[in-house]
């Protein structure tokens, strides 16, 4: 069990000081207390260890790569109009079917159903989408018709 | 090159701008190593970063010719690969994948010890570490990569990950604070059970 009350502090310390070569309180003390310089050694090894995983890597031919860069034609992308073109089309839909609407003002006729009849409201449905993709949901004039839109998700 | 972690003379990338295959080749394979540890302490998977290293290097290869030398060569290659790690990051939710931290722990934690003769010396420190390390929020593990493990200053790896130098030492402190915290709760013993 440790006794040193700075044992602690070592792992949130600078590796300067962990190794004792700064001039701060804790690398003097690191210089001094034998408890703490086994942990701040154990410490920086063990740091040299997770750089030494990170830098690992496998064999690698940049030669073949270059070649195949530049003879292999690029690959298509999955899209193929700008991701806010299902959007603007998406509003521009909603806008037409809303403006006859907005037309007919208060006092318009009905659309559907008995004269007088009161509107039912109906629930909004409940949709699902796969995944990848997204999808609008666009009320129309006849409460009957709802129009669900699905048009390929943000890649 | 201002950002100091790869040392890419001029004109080389001049040369391989030019289209100079040789020198394109030797572009490659200055940048693969750098890339590659980008990509892995971003997505945390051996796999994964094999796959965007490669992605980010035929880009490099393809693009080179339209990179702007007024820009910083490794700021320009390290926003591909961020931008392509983001992608895979996306792609990751869309699929519903599991977190990061377990596969970057078995990636930097192998059954096999790199050297069994330290095993035993270095084991439950290097595990308590590399377990907090795989923990911390992306950004904190890039800036602690860069800073603490590769010895950048705070202006270079700031240039490098296009933030201001007093963020990268505001994510270090946290990055060192969080990892202290996941040690002393997960791994008490690794310091002799100090607290």
């Amino acid at each position: 069990m440790s006794t040193c009350p700075r044992h602690a502090l070592l792992l949130e310390a600078d590796p300067l000081e962990l190794a004792g070569k700064s001039d701060s309180e804790l690398a003097r003390h690191v210089a001094v207390c034998a408890e703490c310089a086994a942990a701040a050694a154990a410490i920086l090894a063990a740091r040299r260890e997770l750089d030494r995983a990170l830098s690992t890597r496998p064999d690698f031919d940049p030669a073949a790569l270059v070649t195949s860069a530049l003879e292999a034609p690029p690959a298509r992308k999955g899209r193929t109009v700008p991701r806010w073109v299902p959007l603007l089309a998406a509003a521009a839909m909603a806008g037409l079917l809303l403006v006859p609407r907005i037309d007919r003002g208060p006092a318009g006729p009905a659309t559907s159903g008995p004269a007088g009849a009161p509107m039912l409201a109906l629930p909004p449905p409940d949709v699902g989408a796969p995944a990848g993709t997204d999808f609008a949901v666009l009320g129309t004039d006849d409460p009957d018709i709802t129009v669900i839109w699905l048009f390929q998700g943000d890649e | 090159m201002t950002a100091g972690c790869i040392d890419i003379p001029a004109e080389l990338i001049d040369r391989a701008r030019g289209g100079d295959r040789v020198a394109l080749t030797k572009l490659t394979e200055l940048a693969y190593p750098r890339v590659r540890r980008w990509a892995l302490v971003q997505l945390g998977s051996e796999s994964d970063a094999d796959d965007l290293t490669q992605d980010v290097l035929i880009k490099m290869i393809r693009k080179v010719h339209a990179f702007r030398g007024d820009a910083d060569f490794e700021t320009w290659l390290y926003s591909l690969t961020r931008n392509g790690a983001r992608d895979v990051h996306r792609a990751r939710r869309r699929r519903g994948a599991a977190e990061e931290h377990p596969r970057l722990v078995a990636t930097l934690t192998p059954d096999a010890p790199p050297d069994p003769d330290r095993a035993v010396e270095l084991g439950e420190a290097r595990r308590a570490l590399m377990d907090a390390f795989a923990r911390l929020p992306t950004r904190q593990r890039e800036v602690y990569d860069l800073v603490e493990l590769q010895g950048l200053s705070a202006g270079n790896a700031a240039e490098l990950l296009g933030i201001a130098p007093v963020s990268v030492r505001a994510h270090l402190f946290k990055a060192r604070r969080s990892m202290r915290a996941i040690i002393l709760r997960e791994h008490a013993g690794v310091l002799g059970g100090s607290t």
